[in-house]
């Protein structure tokens, strides 16, 4: 949307209006109802989240400062609703407390890892996406689907900024591992898709 | 020569690192082909990270580009509570305050004994029999508990969370109101009669076009009927609703009548109270204990034991007080056969007129009412900005607490038409649903609660009239503190179209019709589900 007409279809939604209220939702439901997809485990919970997550906006739409951009601000309320839900429900968290921060992370063969990344597919990715703890691949969604910052990752999952980069590493060598042990099984795994 | 480890050429890609490691690095890696090979491989792994995730691979369903329907409603839900509990509670300390309070004091020092104001309409009479037997805490606790918890077991199911307040309520009513008068006989029929020399020996409640009493009522007597007469004797209180009440007989308790025209004529040993359109103590009449009457035409020649306290239009007094007389009204007439032994005191808009024959106990106190206002007068001024200000606070309130309520009236008062009819509509209805309730014993509370309501919406319906006004003059709001500044600027607008002269009731009027039909409407868009839709 362009910038001006944007920032009016935000005020008249903000004043009530129903109409700018269903042009945002229009335009912004499909990625919500992806990021929350990607976020969380099941097809259900992604859609009654992105119904959740735009009763929030409607509610919150006062406190978004229109002079930062739309997307990052819905990204933001998004990450809170979805990392809430995960953690009221405690998915794996038992994994991944404390040891993160301090395990030491084996240093890669860059060839080898070229190779892997060389041979894996989109749909590989996100299934093992799935099998990933629930703060790194919240961290991974974050960063790569929302193109949230450092800063807002660290916002959203309450951690330290600091130790955003930790987490994404430890993510990243987390989905290395499931990919790996996907590839001696990958023609079990194609036949199954 | 060391190698960087994976995080720096991680927080290196992610522009993380500051300007000196980043500078040390860019140099690293122009003669380190280990760690370029790693950076790339870091960065394939972005993007084919960046590509799976985003990857539209599955259509988005299409219930949610439809949008969810109960979205709206389950948080509307404890909003039309809210809404409901406020305006009943603030309705209730206004009228309690503004009302109620001034004029029990004014009662007590009228000398309507110690009994309350609300005790001696409510509760000491046969009215609210069952309270005696009934007024005990805990079981009004568990009733209301009781109530909570089918509320908490049936809320998932609800669809119209207004309805089902209106029910709840109306069941917590019958739960705590036991029938007043279970024992007593009952008789219906076109004409009821009580034949002289009949002597019914219980409470009587009586229903038919016609209801004539000639013999005895030993008990209460509770008539709902077009015609009551009663020429014979009641030992207990007279209750009635009747378009016609007349009473020559005897009547040994309280005579409690809502009707068109009451006629006294007999003899009332305790008090009377009456909301009639004219009320009439005929010369042969006596009431022991005070009188007190709602009329537009109250014609007095009879005599009152104690205290006279009447609201109305028009007054005429020809007869005997005993107590002192309180009155309220446009105009007064006191006759030469008047006698009052207490004080006298009026408050209307004309100068009484006193007989100069009439024996007053101590010269008739008057206080003139103007409705005219006084332009030239700065107190003027300042008593409409304190209007102003009560109603900014008002509206404060409603920011603060509401913010999505009040966007709602707002979107809602476009439409102009709709507004308006909806305004109309629910200022005539709810008083009349009111009184309707407040004619069955068991809806007498729930009537009480939505008339305090009313009157309450009726003053809060400036706040959205304001909101709307404000927004359509200054554009839309989109902080709070926009809006806050547009409800403010409506108000002001408003207080001073009413502050017109002639044209300031018809600005009035149509600000409460118009702040009304809004409330409404968001409160019937915001109970259905459907309506939420985008």
């Amino acid at each position: 949307m362009p910038g001006a007409e944007f920032t009016e279809t935000i005020a008249r939604a903000r004043s009530g209006n129903a109409e700018a209220w269903g042009e945002l939702y229009k335009q912004y439901a499909p990625a919500i109802f992806r990021f929350c997809r990607r976020a969380l485990p099941a097809r259900e919970d992604a859609e009654d989240a992105t119904t959740e997550i735009f009763m929030k906006v409607r509610d919150k739409l006062d406190q978004y400062d229109a002079t930062r951009p739309f997307t990052a601000w819905l990204y933001k309320v998004s990450a809170n609703h979805c990392w809430d839900i995960l953690r009221r429900r405690r998915i794996r968290q038992d994994l991944e407390t404390g040891e993160v921060e301090t395990l030491p992370l084996e240093h890669p063969d860059p060839g080898q890892l070229d190779q892997l990344l060389e041979a894996s597919t989109n749909l590989q990715v996100r299934s093992a996406l799935d099998k990933l703890p629930a703060r790194a691949r919240m961290a991974l969604v974050l960063r790569y689907y929302s193109d949230m910052s450092y800063d807002e990752i660290a916002g959203a999952l309450g951690v330290r900024r600091a130790f955003v980069g930790v987490v994404l590493l430890r993510a990243r060598h987390q989905l290395r591992e499931i990919l790996t042990g996907k590839k001696i099984t990958r023609a079990e795994a194609r036949g199954a898709v | 020569m060391s190698h960087f480890d994976e995080m720096t050429c991680l927080l290196y890609l992610d522009g993380q690192l500051d300007r000196a490691r980043a500078v040390e690095l860019s140099a690293h890696i122009e003669t380190c082909g280990e760690c370029r090979t790693l950076l790339a491989a870091l960065e394939s792994e972005s993007r084919l990270l960046r590509n799976a995730l985003t990857e539209e691979e599955e259509s988005v369903p299409a219930r949610l580009l439809e949008y969810a329907p109960e979205a709206k409603k389950r948080e509307a839900a404890p909003l039309a509570w809210l809404a409901t509990l406020g305006f009943a509670g603030s309705g209730a300390f206004t009228l309690w305050t503004w009302f109620v309070d001034p004029w029990q004091q004014q009662l007590n020092q009228a000398g309507f004994g110690s009994d309350s104001f609300l005790a001696m309409l409510f509760f000491g009479g046969v009215f609210w029999k069952g309270w005696e037997t009934m007024v005990n805490l805990t079981e009004l606790l568990a009733a209301v508990t009781l109530v909570i918890l089918a509320v908490a077991l049936f809320r998932r199911g609800w669809r119209r969370t207004p309805t089902v307040a209106v029910v709840m309520g109306a069941l917590a009513c019958l739960l705590v109101l036991p029938p007043a008068a279970s024992a007593a006989e009952i008789r219906k029929g076109t004409d009821v009669q009580v034949d002289a020399g009949e002597v019914v020996k219980n409470d009587l409640i009586a229903t038919g076009r016609s209801v004539k009493i000639e013999g005895t009522v030993e008990g209460d007597l509770i008539v709902f009927c077009q015609n009551l007469t009663m020429n014979g004797h009641v030992t207990g209180d007279i209750i009635g609703f009747a378009q016609f009440v007349r009473i020559k007989g005897q009547v040994d308790g309280n005579v409690r009548v809502f009707s068109n025209l009451t006629t006294l004529a007999g003899r009332v040993t305790k008090n009377v109270s009456s909301f009639s359109q004219t009320f009439e103590l005929d010369s042969k009449s006596e009431i022991g204990g005070s009188l007190m009457f709602f009329t537009a035409m109250g014609t007095l020649d009879g005599r009152v034991g104690r205290d006279l306290i009447g609201f109305g239009a028009e007054h005429r007094l020809d007869g005997f007080i005993g107590g002192s007389a309180w009155l309220k009204g446009e105009r007064l007439t006191i006759g030469p056969s008047a006698e009052i032994v207490g004080k006298t005191k009026f408050t209307g808009e004309k100068q009484p007129s006193v007989s100069d024959k009439a024996k007053l106990g101590s010269p008739i106190e008057v206080t003139i009412v103007k409705h005219r206002p006084n332009y030239a007068s700065p107190s003027y001024y300042w008593r409409q900005t304190l209007r102003w200000g009560a109603a900014f606070m008002l509206g404060l309130v409603v920011v603060l607490l509401m913010p999505g309520f009040l966007r709602d009236t707002m979107s809602e008062g476009n439409r102009y038409g709709l507004s308006l009819g909806a305004g109309v509509l629910s200022l005539v209805v709810t008083p009349v649903a009111a009184v309707i309730a407040c004619i069955t014993i068991v809806g007498l509370a729930l009537g009480l609660v939505s008339i305090l309501a009313w009157v309450t919406m009726i003053y809060a319906a400036q706040v959205f009239a304001g909101a709307f006004l404000g927004q359509k003059m200054l554009g839309p709001a989109e902080t709070t503190g926009a809006l806050v500044g547009r409800l403010a600027v409506g108000l002001l607008v408003i207080r001073v179209a009413t502050m017109l002269p002639y044209a300031g009731v018809f600005a009035w009027l149509l600000v409460a019709v118009y702040g009304f039909g809004v409330f409404t409407l968001a409160i019937v868009k915001r109970s259905r589900p459907e309506a939420a839709a985008i």
